[in-house]
């Protein structure tokens, strides 16, 4: 009796944790803690489901996981990608157009599911969620092995209309902090967010970028003292030289817009698989380094 | 036994009302719809335009600016004109047009200019940016930044620049820089999405001025303020007239901002004042090519709200269609989705050629040019007007003029005779 009550105030105070979750990890929780004893940084890259076409989408999600890839963040093609600069609007087109739809994108990560255990998050705007139905969106990815959720146009308010979805999915909804969020937000999402906190490293959408902004390490500081959660630094990240300027005060760094502008300027698949496979080899040595 | 039951059904009851009273409370919502579906980014310029716009809203001189503005530089108040040989042509009800085609640029569009570029001034930012379809937002834009020495940049799809070109021209002309959207559709639904990415990318320094009651709160409801100037004088003026009310005011909705504005004013007297919103029907409900998103779309969250979208069945946001620009937009403003749950609005549909048709009838009966869009609530109120007795008054937004669509109606014509 009085241990369930110690373990009820436990879990209140530890509150990334949710009920459902007492005692286990979960695959992403896991990962950062390995890498944190490791001391070394998680690489998260992000692909477009079916793009160039679903078949190559899974070549490409493994030679991602061969070359070190920690965790996959797999996108929902959207018609609407407000949050998304012109190389990841491209790539939900060409998906579109190759007749992606969500049951589709389940199927897809059923099929990487039976060679690979590595753990998956999606990201997708929020009507692709609320259409589907929004418990059976969650039950579906998670049984075929989703372990995130990522939701770019859900922010805290919206999110807490809808708290209770996610509280009953083991899956881990993973907020968005940027660099205009108060002190005050950014301890919010924080307590809300599970498994990572995607940090959104410029005042701006998606894209290929060669620098880092000014605010970021500031920010990034700002967080680490607010909370205990691993914090992935993505939009815009592209080379070496941030990755360098960043690494130390992040624990992951996400890739999306990058590797996918590899592949779109690429003179075919084979050729551009190559291109990412040199590109992601080289941008998680110095992660792990 | 029955005494248990009717004490459940009381507690289910009470339990609904706590319910009821929860959503109203919810911040920025229309029942069930409207919100915030932003990315984290957009919450803190959205906050800072409440915020604002709050203060704005009880500051006496902002008011006195703003009128001085409305009255001297757009022309209000606009007209509310009796329609009287539109009227014995159909003989039934009597027919009046609010004209709003008489503000200056040619449309209510500039009501709502006028009010968010005086907030951008208020709140010190130097650069303007909107969204134009039928670029009648974007020319109001424009003037209005012209106005006021603003830097003003207008985002518009490539489909709609080549057939709104006038337009084009004029946004020049007043010193706007007309930047050409070529993802997706290439018309106003990414032209809003260009905008909304333009804004997230230059947050400090821009003021996005939404055309529409659409997007994330607060814009679905500082655009309905500031457009509900046009039912307020309405209100007015028919009591001047015909000592009473209207029985119905008709008003065509694309995003919904000439309805919302003369709407508003009338939601307390709907039990007198039948109020309804036509929507394009385009080529027919069946073709699926419409802007009919209230009367065949489905619950959604489209740019930044949740209201009625025009979607597949995964959510994919579908291409709307009509002959006029201003029709052609996928989603609806959320006040709307939640007035028609509520039975408060009745909304109805007008196809092309109805409107083509209402287009050339005003024309050559009164002299009035009307705009496309505002031609679907002309085609509506003559399609009433005959079943009703000629003493019923119905009220007709006339919303814009209609030299822009010259070329789109003779182009209607010359496709008839193929």
């Amino acid at each position: 009796m009085v241990k369930d009550m110690f373990n009820q105030v436990i879990n209140k105070t530890n509150s990334n944790k949710s009920n459902k979750n007492i005692g286990s990890k979960s695959k992403i929780e896991k990962i950062f803690e390995y890498l944190e004893n490791k001391n070394q940084k998680g690489f998260i890259p992000f692909v477009t489901c079916g793009y160039p076409n679903i078949n190559d989408y899974i070549k490409l999600v493994s030679v991602l996981e061969k070359n070190g890839a920690d965790i996959i963040e797999i996108g929902i093609p959207f018609s609407d990608p407000l949050a998304d600069g012109p190389v990841i609007q491209s790539t939900s087109k060409i998906a579109l157009d190759n007749g992606i739809n969500t049951d589709i994108v389940f199927n897809s990560i059923k099929e990487i599911r039976e060679k690979s255990s590595i753990p998956i998050v999606l990201l997708t705007y929020f009507n692709t969620v609320y259409r589907y139905g929004i418990d059976n969106f969650l039950n579906n990815a998670s049984s075929v092995g989703v372990d995130g959720l990522i939701i770019p146009d859900l922010p805290l308010e919206e999110f807490y209309n809808y708290k209770n979805y996610f509280e009953n999915s083991p899956l881990d909804n993973i907020l968005l902090a940027s660099l205009k969020s108060s002190q005050e937000r950014l301890k919010k999402i924080s307590s809300l967010t599970k498994g990572f906190l995607y940090c959104v490293s410029v005042k701006g959408v998606t894209g290929v970028r060669n620098n880092i902004d000014s605010e970021v390490i500031e920010f990034l500081k700002r967080l680490k003292k607010i909370t205990q959660i691993p914090l992935a630094l993505g939009f815009g990240i592209s080379t070496i030289e941030q990755i360098n300027e960043v690494k130390k005060h992040c624990d992951a760094i996400i890739m999306g817009s990058k590797i996918l502008s590899v592949l779109l300027n690429a003179n075919d698949f084979n050729e551009g698989l190559e291109s990412v496979s040199k590109l992601v080899y080289e941008v998680n040595l110095v992660l792990k380094s | 036994m029955d005494d248990k039951k009717g004490r459940a059904i009381i507690n289910k009851t009470i339990k609904a009302k706590k319910e009821n009273k929860k959503i109203k409370f919810l911040k920025g919502y229309f029942g069930d719809y409207g919100g915030r579906f932003v990315p984290e980014i957009l919450i803190d310029a959205l906050e800072e335009l409440e915020k604002k716009y709050k203060l704005a809203k009880r500051d006496k001189q902002f008011h006195e600016e703003l009128n001085y503005y409305l009255k001297n530089y757009a022309g209000r108040p606009t007209p509310l004109y009796f329609a009287k040989r539109l009227t014995d042509y159909i003989g039934g009800a009597k027919i009046y047009l609010k004209r709003e085609d008489l503000c200056h640029l040619g449309a209510h569009k500039i009501n709502n200019t006028l009010g968010q570029v005086l907030l951008a001034k208020k709140m010190n930012k130097q650069n303007i940016i909107a969204e134009t379809g039928a670029g009648q937002h974007g020319v109001s834009t424009a003037a209005v930044a012209a106005l006021f020495n603003m830097k003003c940049k207008i985002f518009m799809g490539s489909v709609d620049i080549e057939r709104q070109h006038p337009n084009v021209e004029r946004m020049k002309l007043l010193g706007a820089e007309v930047v050409e959207v070529k993802s997706g559709s290439r018309t106003l639904k990414d032209a809003v999405n260009e905008a909304i990415r333009y804004w997230v990318s230059n947050i400090d320094d821009t003021y996005y001025v939404l055309g529409s009651v659409v997007g994330p709160h607060p814009y679905p409801t500082i655009v309905r303020d500031f457009q509900s100037v046009i039912g307020i004088e309405t209100k007015r003026q028919i009591k001047r007239f015909e000592g009473r009310l209207p029985d119905y005011i008709i008003a065509c909705v694309g995003g919904g901002s000439n309805s919302m504005g003369i709407f508003y004013p009338f939601l307390r007297e709907t039990d007198k004042v039948k109020l309804i919103g036509i929507e394009a029907g385009g080529k027919g409900i069946e073709s699926g090519l419409h802007g009919a998103s209230l009367t065949s779309g489905e619950k959604g969250i489209f740019q930044g709200t949740l209201s009625n979208v025009l979607q597949d069945s995964f959510g994919q946001i579908k291409e709307a269609y009509s002959i006029s620009a201003g029709l052609d937009y996928p989603g609806v403003g959320p006040e709307h989705a939640y007035l028609k749950e509520k039975g408060k609005v009745k909304y109805d549909y007008i196809l092309d050629h109805e409107a083509v048709n209402a287009f050339k009838t005003l024309s050559e009966l009164e002299g009035i040019i009307p705009a496309l869009e505002s031609s679907h609530a002309v085609a509506y109120a003559m399609k009433i007007a005959s079943n009703l007795e000629k003493d019923k008054i119905i009220i007709v937004n006339l919303s814009g003029r209609g030299d822009k669509d010259m070329e789109s109606v003779s182009k209607f014509f010359t496709n008839q005779l193929i």
